[in-house]
């Protein structure tokens, strides 16, 4: 059995065809049971924004903007917080941001990420996952643990599902 | 002079009614000009205005500004305006638009509107700031209530939204909305579960179903918070369930053995022991 008091956060920043961007983090426990959910409401730049912002606007707000007060206002304190969204890795956070994809669907994205103080961990023959830094041994075997006992990457289907329904409504 | 500009308008438009009908004259500004737009006579619009007013912001709140003009039946030929932004003093210069600028309205799209020019000092890229300017219900009937943040200047209404130069991020909460979305989980392997498990789960589901119906095994599947699910969906590899609210409390994990009463239509779900 997975550890019941094991708990993740998925992080996820979605950006629509109207450029609204909205952010979602997502907590769950050991088995992907949702135990909270914060989300931003949408935030659409103005053109001066993107003017003075200019390429950096995206990062900007999905990294500095809605990651960070997302990160900031959880009550849970996951031990993980696991994106599948190369461009919010360097989210700054208290709790290690790793991202989580499928070995088999390894994009060139991933290939070319080439950034000597990140470190590329198989969870299985499924999963990879890339974070900053190193993990300890017992973190990645936690890893295994948890990848038998569900699905790590299927809360953030509905995560997206989520996210794209707040921003719907808002 | 202005009255003559004027009296050459009138004798101008007065040409332009006998032919067409019914064309208005807005404005009684100075500087008037009259420009006639549209390809066809029936659509002939009179567009005219000239004026400027400056926007006044509140030293602490280090605000800039997007500004929505709304105007009745007409377009702004000429359309100055600053803004002074305050912490640079930067001023800019609204002289005309371009008329794909103008928004949703598709009658804008009907007129035609002379090259943006415009005077921008140091900070911001003019045609950009442009884009947050948006013309709505152009061609409504003049029927404005000014609000406190709108300016009336001659015929023209303004209203200034404040927008912060920095996005800001609310945060909210919801339990409701990931409640409604359905949790995933996938077919277990029969292997991780002994005879005698599989037995006794089957023996769980019989005890509580009435006569002997036929009964089809769906599969067995990890995990399930049975004391808060909501609603379970089965499909050919997976199940799908929903949670109550408030479920952020610890509660009974459970895998589960399910089979159909195919004739009812109905699921049974039976508590199932792993392997270790």
């Amino acid at each position: 059995m997975a550890d019941f008091n094991a708990i993740l956060g998925y992080l996820m920043i979605h950006k629509d065809k109207d450029e609204n961007y909205t952010g979602g983090v997502l907590i769950t426990d050991g088995y992907g049971i949702p135990i909270e959910f914060k989300y931003s409401e949408p935030i659409k730049p103005s053109n001066l924004q993107k003017i003075l912002y200019g390429k950096s606007i995206e990062k900007f707000i999905m990294v500095d903007i809605i990651a960070k007060k997302l990160l900031l206002s959880l009550q849970e304190k996951p031990r993980f917080i696991l994106i599948s969204d190369l461009n919010i890795i360097s989210s700054s956070s208290k709790y290690p941001i790793v991202y989580i994809y499928s070995a088999a669907k390894e994009t060139q994205e991933e290939e070319s990420f080439d950034d000597e103080e990140y470190t590329v961990t198989d969870i299985g023959a499924q999963l990879k996952l890339l974070f900053k830094g190193k993990i300890t041994n017992d973190e990645e075997q936690w890893f295994h643990k948890l990848a038998k006992e569900f699905d790590l990457i299927e809360p953030f289907t509905r995560l997206k599902e989520a996210v794209v329904y707040v921003c719907s409504r808002e | 002079m202005f009255k003559g500009v004027k009296k050459v308008l009138s004798d101008f438009i007065d040409a332009f009614r006998r032919e067409i009908g019914d064309i208005k004259v807005f404005d009684e500004t100075e500087n008037v000009e009259v420009k006639i737009l549209g390809g066809e006579l029936g659509n002939v619009n009179i567009k005219e205005s000239n004026f400027s007013f400056e926007i006044q912001i509140e030293e602490e709140s280090a605000k800039t500004d997007s500004v929505s003009f709304y105007v009745n039946d007409i377009e702004l030929k000429e359309c100055p305006c600053s803004i002074s932004d305050l912490s640079e003093g930067t001023e800019v210069e609204i002289r005309d638009f371009f008329s794909e600028e103008f928004g949703e309205s598709p009658n804008v799209s009907d007129f035609e509107f002379e090259k943006l020019s415009c005077n921008t000092r140091e900070l911001y890229s003019f045609e950009e700031f442009m884009k947050t300017i948006k013309f709505v219900d152009m061609f409504e009937e003049f029927n404005w209530n000014l609000k406190s943040n709108e300016i009336e200047a001659g015929n023209i209404h303004c209203r200034i939204f404040e927008r912060s130069i920095f996005p800001v991020a609310i945060i909210k909460s919801s339990d409701s909305v990931w409640a409604n979305i359905p949790i995933v989980r996938r077919k277990a392997f029969k292997s991780d579960y002994s005879r005698e498990s599989i037995k006794s789960a089957l023996e769980f589901i019989l005890e509580r179903i009435e006569g002997h119906p036929k009964l089809k095994f769906v599969g067995i599947y990890r995990d399930i918070p049975l004391d808060k699910v909501k609603r379970m969906n089965f499909e050919r590899d997976k199940m799908e369930f929903t949670l109550r609210k408030a479920t952020n409390m610890k509660g009974v994990i459970l895998d589960v053995l399910v089979v159909m009463e195919e004739k009812a239509g109905k699921y049974h779900v039976g508590p199932i022991i792993r392997k270790n």
